[in-house]
């Protein structure tokens, strides 16, 4: 069968739907040594902030008032295909004396998969968000702009 | 300065005592065992003295992870630099139940240009999913190569997430 993948820009609005409605990224920010460190995170949308439980010193020493880089993504390794986004933006602590995240009335924290206490709570203001999917063209594949992933599974 | 490989620099999220917490800190070797047994890995670059991050597909290659890349973007902007490769995975078909690792390796990526080089990456199994030309090959020679696995909490014993829990959230 003759097929052909092509990369498809993802609109702003299916950029934010797919941000909302996932929960594990990676945290991309620099460090001392002069490499970029990146973690595998739980992250939960309050507005225009994603929002990130640790208590890990690398970072919460270096993530607040630093620009970060936070990517989420689904492929699918047998299709070849899938989407990523890409969120930049301003990080900085939002927690507050008691441990409970700032002004925010806690109405969303992200469930945290890891064993472990986390008292610091960090926001990425979501300055700029873009996205892009990798689509097969020959299958009945449903409409490109909707990728599998923009609902859950 | 590169860091010890005891030392879990590389997290989920938290988490100092790696024993105690329930998480294992991985070998070097169960680390590239990891590595090798997924496609999919996402590169952490510094451009501009910004951070950046980009979804990859790639081969390991004695000891090393070589990717396919054009000239002219970020990514190969990045070459000859210091570089952060994470992958990570769920080592069962239950997501909610399966051990969840990560493996992170710090390196410095450098594009291929010797022709001897190049000829034997071009014999690697590398295809990008992506049709667009990719010309470059970038090979990552690791500095430091740290994993960790953990089983994922259960949220039923989770009372701290059980409140905060978005519904709909468990994939």
């Amino acid at each position: 069968m003759d097929t052909h993948t092509f990369v498809d820009d993802l609109t702003d609005d299916v950029c934010q739907t797919l941000l909302a409605s996932h929960d594990v990224g990676r945290l991309a920010f620099l460090g001392d040594d002069g490499y970029p460190i990146v973690f595998p995170v739980n992250y939960a949308v309050d507005g225009d902030d994603i929002i990130v439980k640790t208590d890990h010193g690398e970072m919460y020493e270096h993530v607040p008032l630093h620009r970060v880089a936070f990517e989420v993504d689904q492929f699918d390794e047998a299709k070849h295909t899938g989407w990523n986004l890409l969120v930049r933006g301003e990080a900085r602590d939002v927690t507050d004396s008691h441990g409970e995240i700032y002004a925010m009335g806690l109405r969303r924290g992200p469930t945290v998969w890891a064993p472990g206490e986390r008292h610091h709570w960090l926001a990425i203001r979501i300055e700029r968000i873009s996205g892009r999917q990798i689509v097969r063209s020959t299958s009945q594949d449903s409409n490109p702009h909707e990728p599998n992933g923009a609902t859950d599974e | 300065m590169a860091q010890p490989m005891n030392d879990p620099n590389l997290d989920l999220d938290s988490v100092t005592d790696s024993v105690d917490s329930g998480t294992e800190i991985l070998n070097v070797s169960d680390c590239w065992a990891l590595i090798r047994s997924a496609e999919v890995a996402r590169l952490a670059v510094c451009v501009n003295d910004q951070p950046d991050i980009f979804p990859i597909n790639y081969v390991v290659d004695h000891g090393t992870v070589v990717f396919r890349s054009a000239p002219g973007t970020k990514l190969s902007a990045a070459t000859g630099n210091a570089v952060a490769l994470e992958v990570d995975g769920v080592d069962s078909a239950d997501s909610a139940t399966g051990h969840v690792w990560s493996v992170v390796v710090k390196g410095t990526a450098e594009v291929l240009t010797e022709i001897l080089g190049v000829f034997e990456a071009t014999g690697l199994p590398l295809f990008p999913w992506q049709a667009s030309p990719k010309p470059m090959f970038v090979r990552i020679e690791p500095a430091e190569i740290t994993g960790r696995r953990f089983r994922r909490v259960d949220p039923a014993t989770a009372s701290e997430n059980i409140a905060a829990r978005p519904s709909g959230s468990y994939e």
